[in-house]
């Protein structure tokens, strides 16, 4: 595969997960605006959910703050795969330097998601 | 003020970050934060949670226009990539040895200065010919679309532009400010690549470094609903658009929002500073 069509693949497959994300948001915004549109607004901390598998079950009982959740963990997932494509790109036209690099920014990451 | 009022004055406020963002490669945050604060009275970690939502949002809604464009250049991003991931973590290390108040405030200079440096920039008069050894030797040279036609151009200063990305790294994670700031300045200032390479080559990159700290304030319930989704809309319909812009805008426009925007970056920490939130 030539760096272009990498490039172009690359460019298509984020704006997927873009779009897709966006679509939970957007669907889980308007709900949330049809129950809660009218109620004011108190910019403070509310429950919501923090892990991937409550996230999940809210959104599955297509609750709005279960879509926009998992629109917004899209989003995150679609900078990972970015990356994780370029590692696979890189190691495919044996360029090993930059499979390397990919692999390395990768790995400091996702250790720090568990550092921290 | 009811929470439609407040989605819709949001997603209006958001539309000019993820334009703001997609033409400069700092990201929305710079609109995001005190809007979020000053006006609405928004907790600052909420804030910054919407915050690096619209960095990831500016970043994915314009990275498919930019790679198809041939504006990006990826081993550059990777490589510079390096710098700052190592530089942040020396910073999450070294968080309690050195003196913030003082790092801020130099922080803040550096970005005056720079901001003139990069008016300053005439890249119509560079005439390189030849790259930095160490761009050869890691083929960062690269070409872009210019006047009608792809144009190469010659990396230079490899070493000084991977030290300003590890300084950059050092101080988004001391100072918990986005790097997409000096990322610019590393591949503008140092590297003398062509101004849209860098600011497109930028929002690529930071896409990828917001998705770290997103994940920790998602976990620690810093992502809430009712202030994040009108973020997202409103700055993905921001950065299509600047997206679209690039392509017409001349880069010394370019150069004269990028200064503006970081010299009011270096006024809200030099702001923090007096009123003693660092």
């Amino acid at each position: 595969m030539s760096t272009l069509k990498m490039e172009a693949t690359i460019g298509l497959i984020l704006l997927g997960g873009t779009f897709l994300a966006l679509a939970c948001v957007v669907v889980g915004g308007i709900a949330l605006l049809i129950a809660h549109g009218q109620q004011p607004f108190i910019a403070d901390r509310v429950p919501v959910p923090t892990s991937i598998q409550e996230t999940w079950q809210l959104a599955l009982s297509f609750s709005p703050h279960g879509l926009i959740e998992l629109g917004l963990l899209l989003l995150i997932a679609t900078q990972m795969l970015r990356l994780a494509l370029l590692c696979g790109f890189y190691t495919a036209i044996h360029d090993y330097k930059f499979s390397f690099i990919c692999l390395f920014i990768l790995w400091v990451l996702i250790y720090s998601l568990f550092w921290q | 003020m009811t929470i439609l009022f407040f989605s819709v004055l949001l997603i209006a406020f958001s539309i000019l970050a993820g334009l703001l963002g997609a033409l400069t490669g700092l990201g929305g945050g710079i609109i995001i934060i005190p809007v979020l604060v000053l006006l609405f009275h928004i907790n600052i970690h909420l804030a910054m949670g919407a915050s690096l939502i619209s960095v990831m949002a500016t970043s994915s809604g314009t990275a498919a226009a930019y790679l198809r464009e041939g504006y990006i250049n990826l081993r550059i991003g990777l490589f510079l990539e390096i710098g700052a991931v190592v530089g942040a973590f020396l910073g999450a290390l070294l968080m309690t040895a050195l003196p913030i108040t003082l790092l801020t405030i130099l922080f803040s200079l550096v970005l005056f200065f720079s901001a003139y440096l990069t008016i300053k920039r005439r890249e119509e008069q560079d005439t390189f010919n030849a790259s930095h050894p160490w761009a050869l030797y890691l083929k960062l040279d690269g070409t872009y679309p210019h006047q009608n036609k792809l144009s190469h151009y010659y990396v230079q200063n490899v070493p000084l532009a991977f030290l300003i990305m590890c300084i950059a790294g050092l101080l988004s994670g001391l100072l918990g400010i986005g790097s997409g700031a000096l990322k610019v300045l590393a591949m503008d200032q140092g590297l003398r690549l062509p101004y849209k390479v860098a600011t497109t080559t930028s929002n690529f990159m930071i896409g990828i470094t917001a998705a770290v700290s997103a994940g920790i304030y998602f976990t620690h319930g810093y992502m809430v609903p009712v202030v994040d989704f009108p973020v997202f809309i409103g700055v993905i319909i921001g950065a299509f658009l600047g997206a679209k812009l690039l392509k017409r805008i001349h880069h010394h426009y370019l150069r004269i929002l990028f200064s503006i925007a970081i010299c009011f970056i270096g006024i809200q920490m030099l702001y923090n500073v007096i009123v003693g939130n660092v």
